[in-house]
């Protein structure tokens, strides 16, 4: 409803039906919905009914969700209009895929595994600061009741009639950003070839996916395949948006480093890969092939992709290296930090080894949360990284390759349910607001029901 | 030139009754639940039983470089490739995450 294009396809690459997709689907999202907001209801309720477990209000950390971009519900205040009517207290709205149980459902192996998540989420603390899970408010198996089809995967299908399972879709920052792991286990027994992504550049989609996803699920990627477009490659060379039409061999070669490090980084994973380029009718054959050059000089090979325009038949010479490299054995997966390391220690792992940092500073509060993260138990967690998606560093105006910067970790929350530490570098918007043209405007559905504007 | 939108492509696909795009797949009817012609839930027995007996094939990640306002097509490369894969006669499905209604 708002500005981004579908997280299904474009062109001649999509999956269908993307209106349905698009829309409410097969309802996994409302049913996340109902579960998070009934252990709000919970927990309110809780405290309401005379406060056995000692919550304190000001300490809710349970906020609630709707799939709705509302700026107006950041903040609230709840449990207006005297004693039969709740305790008041300040609250707030985040959407519905920032959800810890959206993460949850996404890495839960089975129902079993999900209920026993579910009962571990911190929805508050005691006025003695001890932590409040679900599990205590008797909620996981309520929750679990009303996710038991949202578990489940949905089946459909791409334009060329390529079976597509989608399912799942955590925010990528404050979550891993994968789809979910029954999904992908299941995909990978249904076919030889399982295609899936990651949100975000490959410094924080990829990162997650080997680090947290991969890593609960003991899954061993076989191959990667790290995409780029001349026209990213010529904005990280330094060139205007509006220019990027004008040829430029020189802006390429200046925006390669970005490209480089990503390689490097897939590399330390121990996964082949192959860089796609994604052509657009302006790229010319001297700009390509500085691309080639320079990713052969790194022993990796570029394959065109033309799937937009062209469907399948524009991503066979990416399919055949997929298949080579794939079938090549040389796949060693292995996480860039093992679980044993202290939660700082793995913090600095991922910002010297993926985002090129020198080191890592701490605000006061950050330093107070991983302390207590370690105290109550959950050191052995692996971290999930919420920084800005443009630039390796946490300056969203370094593009590029930055160097001699130090990331810094403004807060650390704990998602004890999902099984990550969130480490945030700045403030992240987890509810956002409509543009000033939303794309609901121009939305519309006819009389027979076709829908038209979407996207 | 007119370029037709994301929609109307989408719209104009021939899709193919979700039981058939089961079939490709081994799945028996009994073995899905339908949303629909062209959407289906796998149910949990069968998910159960793969996972108990299947055996797993290839995974491939598809990532990006840093993303710019030029845009990249991560999705569209994804799917893209799940179809040039089946050009040449593979065995593949595309495994993606679900759009929320808001951004």
């Amino acid at each position: 409803m708002g500005v981004k294009g579908g997280a299904a396809g474009g062109g001649y690459s999509q999956v269908v039906p993307m209106e349905d997709i698009n829309l409410h689907f097969t309802g996994d999202f409302h049913a996340i919905t109902s579960a998070h907001m009934l252990l709000s209801a919970m927990v309110d309720n809780h405290v309401q009914q005379g406060n056995k477990l000692n919550i304190d209000p000001r300490r809710i950390v349970w906020k609630r969700v709707v799939d709705m971009n509302d700026r107006e519900l950041r903040q609230i205040v709840v449990g207006l209009g005297g004693k039969a009517h709740g305790v008041p207290r300040q609250d707030g709205f985040d959407i519905t895929v920032a959800s810890e149980v959206m993460a949850i459902l996404c890495l839960s192996k089975d129902l079993h595994d999900l209920k026993e998540r579910l009962s571990k989420i911190i929805v508050a603390y005691d006025y003695s600061g001890n932590p409040v899970t679900a599990g205590q408010i008797k909620a996981q198996g309520a929750m679990a009741a009303l996710l038991k089809d949202a578990i489940k995967p949905n089946l459909v299908q791409t334009i060329e009639n390529v079976p597509a399972i989608i399912h799942g879709g955590p925010f990528a920052n404050i979550a891993h950003g994968c789809n979910s792991v029954v999904a992908t286990k299941t995909a990978m027994r249904l076919a030889d070839y399982t295609i899936t992504e990651a949100g975000f550049g490959a410094d924080l989609g990829a990162e997650k996916f080997f680090d947290i996803k991969c890593r609960y699920a003991g899954l061993k990627p076989d191959a990667v395949v790290l995409v780029a477009t001349v026209r990213a490659l010529k904005m990280h060379g330094g060139m205007n948006k509006k220019e990027l039409a004008t040829p430029n061999v020189e802006a390429v070669k200046r925006g390669l480093p970005n490209l480089e490090k990503h390689i490097e980084n897939v590399q330390k994973y121990g996964v082949p890969l192959v860089v796609a380029i994604n052509i657009f009718a302006q790229d010319t054959k001297e700009e390509l092939e500085v691309v080639r050059e320079h990713c052969a000089m790194m022993g990796v090979n570029v394959a065109l992709s033309d799937v937009f325009a062209k469907g399948g038949d524009g991503g066979i010479e990416l399919a055949k290296e997929v298949v080579r490299l794939a079938e090549s054995g040389t796949a060693h997966f292995k996480p860039i930090y093992p679980d044993e390391m202290s939660l700082k220690e793995k913090i600095e792992t991922v910002a010297r080894e993926i985002y090129g940092a020198d080191g890592v500073n701490y605000s006061a509060e950050a330093d107070k949360a991983l302390a207590e993260f370690e105290h109550l138990g959950y050191g052995k967690l692996p971290v999930c990284m919420a920084k800005t998606q443009y630039s390796f560093s946490d300056d969203q105006n370094k593009l590029g390759r930055p160097e001699g910067f130090k990331i810094t970790i403004k807060n650390c929350r704990i998602s004890a349910g999902a099984g990550f530490v969130v480490v945030l570098t700045g403030d992240i918007m987890t509810m956002p607001g409509l543009p000033p043209v939303p794309a609901a405007e121009k939305i519309d559905v006819s009389d027979d029901g076709i829908i038209s504007g979407l996207f | 030139m007119a370029f037709k939108s994301d929609i109307e492509i989408a719209q104009e696909a021939k899709m193919l009754p979700i039981v058939e795009v089961a079939k490709k797949l081994g799945i028996q009817e009994d073995d899905i639940e339908m949303y629909g012609r062209y959407k289906a839930k796998l149910s949990m027995p069968l998910i159960r039983r793969l996972e108990k007996e299947g055996k797993p094939g290839k995974l491939v990640l598809v990532t990006a470089i840093t993303p710019t306002p030029a845009g990249e097509g991560k999705s569209t490369t994804t799917v893209g490739l799940a179809q040039g894969l089946a050009k040449i006669n593979k065995d593949v499905i595309v495994a993606l995450r679900e759009p929320s209604l808001g951004p």
